[in-house]
This record gives C-alpha cells, sequence and structure tokens, in this order.
C-alpha cells in the first residue's frame, strides 16, 4: 500500500484526538503552568487573569454580587433570543404573539418567565453589588473610572427593564410606558410654568425622540422594541467590556492592606518550574509588587469553580422561581382606559410615589441629582487607607447604622404626614405651580439627607463618613418609597393597608 | 512667554479640529432621523354632530378622543379627560367632579385641579361649527378654560 494512504488511515483514525489537539494548543492541562497558559492564551478565558487574589475569592468580599447580576445578564440573553423567535413588535401583533409564546410556544412559558425573573435579579443584583463596592470602598482610586462605569451599567439596566416593561402590549405595560414617558417629558412642567414651552420645550423634545408620536402607539413600540433588543444591549455589553476590562487593570479587585502581610525578603520563592512573565504594567498594586506571590492562586481551578457555582446558583433560583410563579399579563392594551392602579415595575415604584406628589422634581430632579451624587462619590472623597474594609471599619457602620435610624424617621415621618394630610395644594389652594412643582416631598428628603451628610462630615471630619451617610440615606429612602408605591398604594394610588382593603370595582 | 503655535501643533489642531467637526455634524445629521416631521396619529378631530344633538342640560363622552362635551343653555364646551399630570384618562364623578386613576388629581366640573400633583387644569377644547352646520372639536387645539362654541 502507497505511503500516502498509509497515513492518510492513520490520520483519520486519529482526527478526534488531532482536532481536540488543535483546539487546545497545549494538550491537557494537568499542572498549574499549563492551566495558566491556558488561561492567557484563550479568548474567552484571559479576560480573568491567570492568578487570583484570595481575598477576591471570599465569599464576604464581594458577596458574589457582580457575578450574579452577569449570570442573569447571560441568562436574560439567552432566553431573549430565543423569545424573538416568535415575538411581533408591532401593536396588532405583540399582545396576541404573547398569549402564543405563554400558551401555544413550547417551554415557551418557560423561557418568558426565565426572562422575567432575571430581569427582576439583574436589577437587584446591579443595586447590591453597587451598595458591596460602596461599602467595601472599593471606588477608590485607580477604581474611580469603574465606579463610573459601573453607574451607566446600572442606568443601562434600568433602561433595560423599562423598555421591555411595553413589548407585551397589555394594559399594565401600556399606561406604565404613558406615565413613564410623560414623567421624562416633565421638564414641560417647568417651561409651562414659566410660560416658555412655545419657545423651548425640551419636554416635548424628549417625548416626540421616544414615542415618534405623542401618545403611545405603533411608532412607540417599534422605538422601545430597537432599543431593547438591540441599542441598549450592545451599550450595555461594550460598557461591561470595559468594566471587566478595568477591573484587571486596576489590579484585581480591591483588597484590604491587611490581605497582603509583607514577606520577609525573599518575594519570589525559587521554583524549577514556574516563571513570571511581565505581561502589561498596570496601575495599583498587583500581587508581584512588593509582596510575595504566596497571597494568591491559581485562577484555573480556584476561580472558575466559584463562578460556576454562583452561575449554577442564580441558574437553579431562576428555575424554580420560573416553574411556580408566572410572568403576568393583563388584558390586552386599551388607550381609553387607564389600568388602576397603573403601576411601573416595582423598582420604579418610590419614583412613582415621588412623582405622585410632582412630575418634574419626583421623576427627573431627584432622580438626576441622585445619579450625579453617584457618580462624583470617588472624585469627592478620596480618603485612603480603608480600601477593602466593610464601612472602612467600627466608625463607619456606627455612622451606616446611625443614618439608617435617621432617615428612615425622615421618610416614614413625612410620609406618615402627607398621607394623613396631604401635601401643599391640599393646605394652600392657591399656591403657585411652582412652589408645587419644586417642594415635592423628594426634595425635602434631598435636603434633609445632604444637611445630615454635612453634620456627620463635621462631626467626624471625614469625607469618607460623609459619603457612608449619605449613600445609606438614599439607599434607605429608595427601599421605603418602594416599598410604599409597591404594597400600600392602591386605585386612584391611595393608600391601603394591604391590597385586601382595595375596593371591588 | 507663552510658547508659540508652531506650525505643527496648529495643523494638528486643524486636522483633529475637522474631524470632531465631521463626526458631530454626522451625528447631528443621523439624529434628525429620530424625530418625527408628521405625526403619525389618527385625525384629531372629532365630529360632535348638529348642535340639536345636543340638547341644553346634556353630556356626551367620546371614549376614542378622550372628551367630555357638556352643553348648556347659552352653548356647548369640552373638556379633554387627559390628566394635564401624567397622561392617565380621568372619570367622571356623580356629582359632575372628575378624578384622575393615577396619583389621585382632582378636578371640579370646569376641570380646575384642586388636588393632587397635575400642574394644570383639564384642557378645554376648541369648538367650530363647519359649513354644513357640524359641530367639530379638535383635541389639538385648546382654548382658555370657559370658552364655549356660543349658541347666539
Ligand atoms: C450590569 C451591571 C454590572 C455588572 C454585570 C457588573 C459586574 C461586575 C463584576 C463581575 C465585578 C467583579 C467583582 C464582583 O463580583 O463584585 C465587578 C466589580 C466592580 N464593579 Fe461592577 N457590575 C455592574 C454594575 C456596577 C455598578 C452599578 C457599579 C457602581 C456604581 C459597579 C462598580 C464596580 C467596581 C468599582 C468594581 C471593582 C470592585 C473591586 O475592585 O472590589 N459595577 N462588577
Ligand atoms: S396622571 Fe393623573 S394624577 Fe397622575
Amino acid at each position: 500500500m502507497a505511503e500516502a494512504f498509509k497515513s492518510f488511515l492513520v490520520n483519520l483514525k486519529r482526527l478526534p484526538r488531532t482536532f481536540w489537539g488543535s483546539l487546545r494548543r497545549r494538550g491537557e492541562a494537568t499542572s498549574d503552568r499549563a492551566r495558566s497558559q491556558a488561561v492567557f492564551s484563550n479568548l474567552f478565558l484571559h479576560i480573568h487573569s491567570v492568578k487570583t487574589h484570595k481575598n477576591s475569592l471570599k465569599p464576604s468580599f464581594t458577596l458574589g454580587l457582580g457575578l450574579l447580576t452577569t449570570a442573569c445578564l447571560v441568562i436574560l440573553t439567552v432566553t431573549g433570543i430565543l423569545l424573538m423567535v416568535y415575538y411581533k413588535p408591532t401593536t396588532e401583533l405583540a399582545y396576541a404573539s404573547i398569549k402564543d409564546i405563554h400558551f401555544v410556544v413550547p417551554t415557551g412559558r418557560m423561557i418568558r418567565n426565565l426572562h422575567r425573573w432575571a430581569a427582576h435579579g439583574m436589577v437587584i443584583g446591579v443595586f447590591l453589588h453597587m451598595a458591596r463596592v460602596f461599602y467595601t470602598a472599593s471606588y477608590r482610586p485607580p477604581r474611580e473610572f469603574n465606579w463610573f462605569a459601573g453607574v451607566a451599567l446600572l442606568a443601562l439596566t434600568l433602561a433595560l427593564s423599562f423598555t421591555g416593561y411595553l413589548l407585551p402590549w397589555d394594559q399594565l405595560a401600556f399606561w406604565a410606558t404613558t406615565i413613564g414617558v410623560n414623567i421624562a417629558s416633565s421638564p414641560r412642567e417647568l417651561t409651562d410654568a414659566l410660560g416658555l414651552t412655545q419657545y423651548f420645550d425640551p419636554g416635548g423634545l424628549i417625548k416626540q425622540l421616544l414615542l415618534g408620536a405623542n401618545t403611545v402607539g405603533s411608532e412607540a413600540l417599534i422605538r422601545f422594541h430597537l432599543l431593547h433588543v438591540m441599542v441598549l444591549p450592545i451599550m450595555l455589553f461594550a460598557i461591561l467590556g470595559v468594566h471587566f476590562w478595568r477591573i484587571r487593570k486596576d489590579g484585581g479587585l480591591s483588597r484590604p492592606a491587611s490581605a497582603d502581610p509583607p514577606t520577609d525578603g525573599e518575594f519570589f520563592p525559587k521554583s524549577e518550574t514556574k516563571t513570571y512573565g511581565l505581561m502589561a504594567v498596570v496601575r495599583g498594586k498587583t500581587p508581584a509588587v512588593g509582596r510575595a506571590p504566596e497571597n494568591t492562586v491559581n485562577s484555573w481551578p480556584h476561580l472558575f469553580t466559584a463562578e460556576m457555582a454562583v452561575f449554577m446558583f442564580a441558574t437553579a433560583v431562576l428555575l424554580v422561581l420560573s416553574l411556580t410563579l408566572d410572568a403576568p399579563l393583563t388584558e390586552a392594551a386599551n388607550a381609553a382606559i387607564p389600568e388602576n392602579p397603573a403601576k411601573a415595575p416595582w423598582y420604579f415604584l418610590g419614583l412613582q410615589e415621588l412623582v405622585s406628589y410632582s412630575g418634574f422634581m419626583g421623576g427627573i430632579g431627584v432622580p438626576m441629582i441622585t445619579l450625579l451624587g453617584l457618580l462624583l462619590i470617588p472624585y469627592l472623597d478620596r480618603e485612603k487607607g480603608d480600601v477593602g474594609v466593610w464601612f472602612s471599619g467600627p466608625e463607619g457602620r456606627r455612622v451606616a447604622i446611625q443614618s439608617v435610624f435617621y432617615s428612615s424617621a425622615l421618610v416614614i415621618g413625612l410620609l406618615a404626614l402627607v398621607i394623613n394630610f396631604g401635601w401643599l395644594r391640599e393646605w394652600y389652594p392657591d399656591i403657585p405651580q411652582l412652589v408645587i412643582t419644586f417642594v415635592n416631598p423628594g426634595t425635602v428628603f434631598t435636603i434633609g439627607f445632604a444637611a445630615w451628610s454635612f453634620w456627620i462630615m463635621r462631626r467626624h471630619d471625614s469625607t469618607r463618613m460623609a459619603a457612608i451617610a449619605l449613600f445609606t440615606c438614599f439607599l434607605v429612602g429608595y427601599i421605603i418609597l418602594t416599598y410604599v408605591g409597591t404594597v400600600h398604594r392602591g386605585p386612584n394610588w391611595d393608600f391601603y393597608w394591604s391590597q385586601a382593603d382595595w375596593p371591588a370595582h | 512667554m507663552e510658547p508659540k503655535l508652531t506650525r505643527r501643533d496648529f495643523s494638528e489642531k486643524l486636522a483633529f479640529g475637522s474631524f470632531w467637526t465631521a463626526v458631530g455634524a454626522s451625528v447631528a445629521g443621523m439624529l434628525r432621523l429620530l424625530k418625527p416631521a408628521v405625526m403619525p396619529e389618527a385625525s384629531t378631530r372629532v365630529k360632535l354632530g348638529h348642535p340639536d344633538e345636543s340638547p341644553p342640560g346634556t353630556e356626551r363622552y367620546f371614549p376614542e378622543h378622550n372628551l367630555f362635551v357638556f352643553s348648556e343653555g347659552a352653548g356647548i364646551h369640552a373638556i379633554s379627560a387627559i390628566c394635564p399630570h401624567l397622561g392617565c384618562i380621568v372619570k367622571q364623578l356623580p356629582e359632575g367632579r372628575f378624578e384622575c386613576p393615577c396619583h389621585g388629581s382632582r378636578f371640579n366640573a370646569a376641570g380646575e385641579v384642586f388636588a393632587g400633583p397635575a400642574p394644570s387644569g383639564l384642557p378645554w377644547i376648541e369648538i367650530r361649527r363647519a359649513p354644513n352646520g357640524v359641530l367639530y372639536a379638535d383635541t389639538a387645539v385648546t382654548v382658555p378654560a370657559g370658552t364655549q362654541w356660543s349658541r347666539a
């Protein structure tokens, strides 16, 4: 037999092995060294560094929250693509196609439920992750910019859920979106009061750009669909890429100074098999600068198993939720009869509570101030030495606890007053509209929180303590307002102790 | 002394300046696409019928246009049911007042707000009589509160 033919047969027999080998250029990763090689020569693994600091793997430090958010995002992407197979973004067909997905399409209901619960999970995840980054002072240089990127991710996450809410084209979707878009256009409340609207109408412009019309209709559905499945995801993934990239370039996750005890003299243990190559010069202290590498472990397997555990946990929880709870679907959208109460998704109900006192300040003013405040935290608090320490130590923990009491008292007190005795217009019927627009209970909260924060700054002579006070106040305010909007508001946005007391209609 | 702008600095500034101007102009041009030139809405004209169809003391509601039409001895007026707060549709209560289901704004029979977050009263809508004697309202045209189509 010809030589060539023989080797052809041999090659054919070996094909599975040689193909697999060509995929994994370095063969079986049996040693730490081979695993390190595998990590940085693989496109998908190399967003991780080869070595991970032990502190970053401590569940009590990250609480796995960034990963949990990422897991929800992956699930959302996969289920979202599947939903797009059947979803039809036109006013005539949208509602019916969601019904089809829910009742006819094989596994459709499961996929829809997963998409819905993962969306809730992602919102919770991103809030909690931000809180963990804040309370561990992980926004300190060089990580200020990653905090900035994080705030953009928060805004994009909320925008994604808001645009997604319209797509089923049911009553809830239609009216929540009508209200939401009118909030976005509420600068008009201000220009109207000043008599400027004919000349300068930013509110109207925002509305027309979002809706492509003056009311929620087919143009709006197309625009929201486009934003939801294309524009916002592309932006989110791009910024998330930066977010992850910066984690590596900022020298891995933050950690307390105590996590790297200085070594006595010899930094690198002698070893026959390990060599360290300089891959890039990064800012901040990487494990290899001035410290022994002994506080790091190989990312493979330590980090990867931890990541897989978080992903599996997220998947398991969402699966159980999706098997037991169906995503809601009300009647088809009807522009003549508002849903009563027309509630936005729960994470916007705190805003809706504020908006029920005045649109502009509640829906634009206070949220913008909050967002701006979040963005500026790392630039205004530049103290040192407490990075990676929860609450920056016992003093911060005390400040946080005091702030919880202070803000709860302020928010619950004022809300109780307003719910029992009404707000400005009930007290002074002839009050000018500008006063109503600006003096929202939310304005009072914001001023009260800021005053408290400045007082803490003076008393503790520390910008970090002031930041902890302010962040905690806003977090508590957000939680209480959301709770009231979700649980205690019923038809006509009246106060009810429970849904059982709602009038039957 | 101020360092002089060298020829090279100058051409660099020029190059980058024109680059960013081009980017800005292209983006601005593309953004224009998003602003609708024609509002794709159904007609805002509501046919109210001949004045005799609305004898004094009656009222009618046009749900597709969210419009109340009230007829009195002196004339006929129309009030929009769209809440000026955030756009929900108000309900009329038996005593003639209006109430918004979304955040509880309340309006009197003339549409003036007396409680809740609405920044203004319910808009009054223009009523016109066509040459053939039929009344029309145009929900896109508001008139000062109190403006009626007068029978005289
Ligand atoms: C789509 C939303 C987001 C995703 C998927 C995400 C993902 C992650 C992941 C996986 C990490 C690694 C550490 C960990 O798990 O805690 C991380 C770290 C970080 N994130 Fe996010 N994040 C998001 C939003 C945010 C937000 C809203 C902020 C703050 C405003 C933020 C600020 C940071 C910072 C500063 C770090 C570095 C923390 C450190 O060095 O300890 N991220 N993010
Ligand atoms: S929309 Fe009418 S009170 Fe808010």
